[in-house]
């Protein structure tokens, strides 16, 4: 998969290596996992809760970021569904695998947050909708996917030194002015290029249908 | 073949590899709860094989575990009137009950004390404190912040406003809202914002210098503020919304200066009234008529009165806890 992230990054996928000791993710250990946790956590939740969160953490904030396109948002979502999952008690409620829970989960909150970024009316509240008792449909499934690969598109469309800033603005999550620094330019400019990207991924985003349904669905009134 | 959908080929579903027939072909394949477990648990398989960053788990994983230990009570709490109890907590139930008993008959006697912590900026000086969040806040002389509590950090951010204070809040990494009730019915809504507050019985003033704000009023209106929007209301509910062109008069108070721009006496000592907490009375009409201008820094309120008697060549009579303002005779 092409990357438009790779390049400010120092190439993540040695640092992946290095860092992660642990046994590679065959089909075993993942099925293994499900039923680890599930004995946990009927023993002592809050052990489950903690072995759940190293257990996918890293992976749901890779996740997350596809659809927000910044590292801290895409920490700050991941983070907010593991306090739920504690502090509400989900992981009583839950009929589904705790994998299957997470992941709809951080896809549904990203979601809401790109569609807030894309159109500020719309309050940014995820609170009212209870996706333990949310049955998603096949083709809702793959439409979050597709948003994503949708919204990365558009951001690797955009002219070069526009989705540089874009990058370092959103994803890196820089100040203007370092970026200017960094390109040259005035962060007057920056600011240009980053909001042009915006109303680029906006106008791209409008023709989703995904997104309009949802919008329709979702508003709280 | 039985099944088409091979883990290959979700693979290049996720990324963004497969023809509109794959997709059907997956999405007839997504239709039982089994697939769809299978569904997450390729994706979960696939995001491990394509990082895009790395998170700091080490941090994340601290902050998460402090909330596991610190929400451990609160969780309690909060549970005790709900249905749903969880069951690791049976075993502490007992003491549970004597604790919470306590706990609700205290709560009735002393709510406000309880429920709040109380921060406090005597007359004529101005302090600064960090709530528990990080957020920054600097209290004006004569000013008070009550802080919830209970949860402060994890449920809602509240504290309460009489006076003045600018505030530094900080973005929660998980979105929580900060917010500032003033009076009973004005509220100030926000992420992460610079803002300073103004709320005493006359009126109620919000200067926005950085971010975004959502206020609450009366009536359940709203309104959306923007950088550099001065809010204004008064005691009848009306207000207003400005881009004033000296935004530093809001926040002067912060370097304990005094911005005058043809302030008229009368709001002078109004404003003494409200740093430093002492009457001064003018009884002279033409010396109420007359306006002033400058910033002066004033630490206490001497160093005002000096100011003014040179100014406008006054004299200062102390008349017990009233000091009254003349003109000089010449």
């Amino acid at each position: 998969m092409s990357n438009v992230y790779l390049n400010s990054l120092e190439n993540p996928l040695l640092a992946w290596d290095a860092h992660e000791p642990g046994p590679s993710q065959t089909a075993t250990v993942v099925t293994d996992d499900e039923r680890i946790l599930r004995i946990t956590f009927q023993e002592d939740p809050k052990k489950g809760c903690d072995l759940l969160f190293r257990r996918y953490y890293i992976n749901l904030c890779n996740q997350a970021v596809r659809f927000v396109h910044s590292k801290e948002i895409a920490e700050d979502i991941v983070s907010e569904v593991f306090t739920d999952f504690w502090q509400k008690g989900i992981y009583e409620q839950i009929t589904t695998s705790y994998r299957a829970y997470l992941y709809k989960s951080i896809r549904h909150r990203s979601y809401n947050y790109l569609k807030w970024q894309l159109n500020k009316t719309v309050p940014l509240d995820s609170e009212g909708f209870s996706i333990v008792s949310e049955t998603l449909s096949p083709d809702d499934i793959l439409q979050y996917s597709e948003l994503h690969h949708q919204v990365e598109l558009i951001v690797q469309k955009l002219p070069p030194q526009c989705r540089r800033a874009y990058i370092l603005k959103r994803v890196e999550g820089k100040k203007y002015d370092e970026i200017a620094t960094e390109l040259g330019i005035s962060a007057k400019a920056v600011e240009a290029l980053v909001s042009r990207g915006l109303a680029r991924l906006r106008s791209g985003l409008r023709e989703n249908r995904f997104l309009e349904v949802l919008i329709f669905f979702c508003m709280p009134f | 073949m039985e099944n088409p959908v091979t883990k290959r080929l979700l693979f290049d579903f996720f990324s963004d590899k497969t023809t509109v027939i794959q997709r059907t072909l997956i999405e007839e394949w997504l239709s039982t709860a089994e697939n769809q477990e299978l569904y997450y648990k390729y994706l979960d398989e696939w995001e491990s094989e394509n990082p895009v960053f790395r998170p700091d788990l080490d941090n994340a994983l601290h902050a998460y575990q402090s909330q596991l230990d610190g929400a451990n009570v609160f969780s309690v709490e909060t549970e005790s009137d709900t249905r749903q109890l969880p069951v690791w907590s049976l075993r502490i139930w007992p003491r549970f009950v004597v604790a919470a008993s306590v706990l609700i008959a205290a709560c009735w006697f002393f709510q406000k004390d309880l429920m709040y912590e109380t921060l406090q900026s005597p007359a004529g000086k101005t302090s600064k404190y960090m709530l528990s969040d990080g957020t920054q806040v600097i209290l004006n002389a004569n000013s008070t912040l009550r802080v919830s509590r209970f949860g402060f950090a994890e449920a809602s951010r509240e504290v309460e406003l009489e006076g003045e204070a600018d505030f530094d809040v900080t973005h929660t990494t998980d979105n929580k809202r900060f917010i500032v009730k003033m009076g009973d019915s004005y509220k100030i809504e926000v992420l992460g914002t610079k803002f300073v507050a103004y709320s005493r019985a006359a009126r109620k003033r919000v200067l926005l210098s950085q971010g975004k704000v959502k206020l609450q009023l009366p009536a359940g209106k709203q309104v959306y503020m923007k950088p550099g929007n001065l809010f204004t209301s008064t005691s009848t509910d009306t207000f207003d919304i400005s881009v004033p062109a000296k935004p530093q008069q809001y926040t002067a108070w912060k370097d304990q200066l005094f911005y005058f721009d043809d302030t008229p006496m009368l709001e002078v000592t109004r404003q003494m009234k409200e740093r430093f907490d002492i009457d001064v009375r003018i009884a002279d009409s033409v010396l109420l008529e007359r306006h002033i201008g400058g910033i002066y820094r004033a630490e206490n309120p001497d160093d005002l009165l000096e100011i003014l008697t040179e100014l406008l060549e006054l004299e200062v009579v102390q008349n017990q806890n009233i000091t009254e303002l003349h003109t000089q005779n010449k």
